[in-house]
């Protein structure tokens, strides 16, 4: 498996935030960052969701988080590896240590049960959001007659 | 530490806060390792210094002490688990080691007192529920651990087990050798060598599950 072509032009959020500090864009950018409290019920799901027909190593799964939130996601990258050990556990992925760009590394993949998991954590993030789009999205009600 | 880069030294510090099962933490760290070399790459790629693209990634990766949080977190869950597994394995071999001393050099239960063989019975019996708990534990593992979520709750959960399964354990063998010793010929006739052995291996064996059971409090505090 060969990196992501991203890894040159990625730049990790919390190093982009550092580097923006200051600015008068640090603020709306920082607005919209998602916090790491906000996460930690999501992130397995995330997890599942950046393994979705693939196989990763640690680093490329925190750099596909990363790409696929637009960098939203503020999270310390150590925490990623204990939760995927955590899936592990739980019989949602698999790993194994291969040699991946002439390195050993640990990768992951989905199992069949993590497939059914990630499955199930769409049907309900959808059911969720419309449910919210629903009140937030209508705009205000009609005034009275 | 001098000449040690700055992901060096953190791991390093990381290694130093970890209690746990040498290949695991091992494991544990070198992926960490892996997954700092390559966010530094990334930076150095992006065209940083190599000094300041290591802070980078060590920064990203994370507060010391929430890291080393998680990462205990983890490394109990995997004490309890081999803790759990070796009680099962403990269990039956304790049991046969005590079941062939019993045939071979003390005498069936015919010759003592009926509250005697009760009392043996029962202890038994205590022990081999410990032995089906801790399996179905192990068969129930996945299941808990996607209804418990939280790795530091699930180490708590299996030390809180550990240590009263011990516990129990410790007093159905001091009831055991007590009853031998009080209404067998071994009152009258000392210790055979063969029941000496079979006593010593069985302190010995219970002393390192103590001290396991202990341990898996210690990891998970």
């Amino acid at each position: 498996m060969s990196r992501s072509s991203s890894t040159a032009l990625f730049r990790p959020a919390a190093a982009e935030r550092r580097n923006r500090q200051g600015s008068p864009a640090s603020l709306s950018v920082d607005s919209l960052r998602v916090k790491a409290d906000a996460l930690r019920g999501h992130l397995d799901a995330l997890l599942l969701a950046t393994l979705d027909g693939r196989e990763l190593h640690g680093y490329a799964i925190i750099e596909a988080l990363q790409l696929r939130s637009g960098g939203a996601l503020d999270l310390p990258t150590g925490t990623v590896y204990p939760a995927l050990r955590r899936l592990e556990r739980a019989g949602y992925v698999r790993s194994e240590w291969t040699t991946v760009s002439g390195r050993q590394r640990r990768t992951y993949q989905l199992t069949s049960a993590g497939r059914k998991a990630l499955s199930a954590e769409r049907a309900a993030w959808r059911e969720f959001t419309t449910a919210i789009e629903g009140v937030l999205g209508s705009g205000p009600w009609p005034a009275k007659a | 530490m001098a000449g040690q880069g700055v992901i060096d030294r953190y791991l390093l510090t990381l290694d130093a806060r970890l209690r746990g099962p040498a290949t695991v933490r091992r494991d544990l760290l070198a992926e960490a390792r892996d997954g700092l070399h390559d966010a530094a790459e990334s930076y150095r790629a992006a065209g940083l210094p190599a000094g300041e693209a290591e802070r980078r990634a060590v920064t990203d990766f994370g507060p010391i002490g929430r890291i080393a949080r998680d990462y205990q977190a983890e490394l109990a869950v995997a004490h309890g688990v081999r803790f759990i597994r070796s009680l099962l394995l403990v269990i039956p071999i304790m049991h046969v080691v005590w079941e062939l001393t019993r045939v071979f050099w003390i005498g069936g239960w015919a010759s003592g007192p009926e509250w005697a063989r009760t009392v043996a019975q029962a202890a038994d019996l205590t022990s081999w529920v410990i032995a089906v708990t801790a399996a179905v534990i192990l068969l129930a593992w996945r299941v808990l651990a996607r209804r418990i979520g939280d790795t530091r709750l699930v180490g708590r959960l299996a030390s809180a087990w550990a240590v009263g399964a011990v516990g129990v354990y410790v007093f159905t063998l001091a009831t055991h050798l007590a009853i031998l010793v009080a209404v067998t010929r071994l009152g009258t006739g000392g210790f055979p060598p063969p029941v000496l052995v079979a006593t010593v291996f069985s302190l010995v064996v219970t002393a390192r599950l103590v001290s396991q059971a202990r341990r898996c409090f210690v990891l998970v505090a």
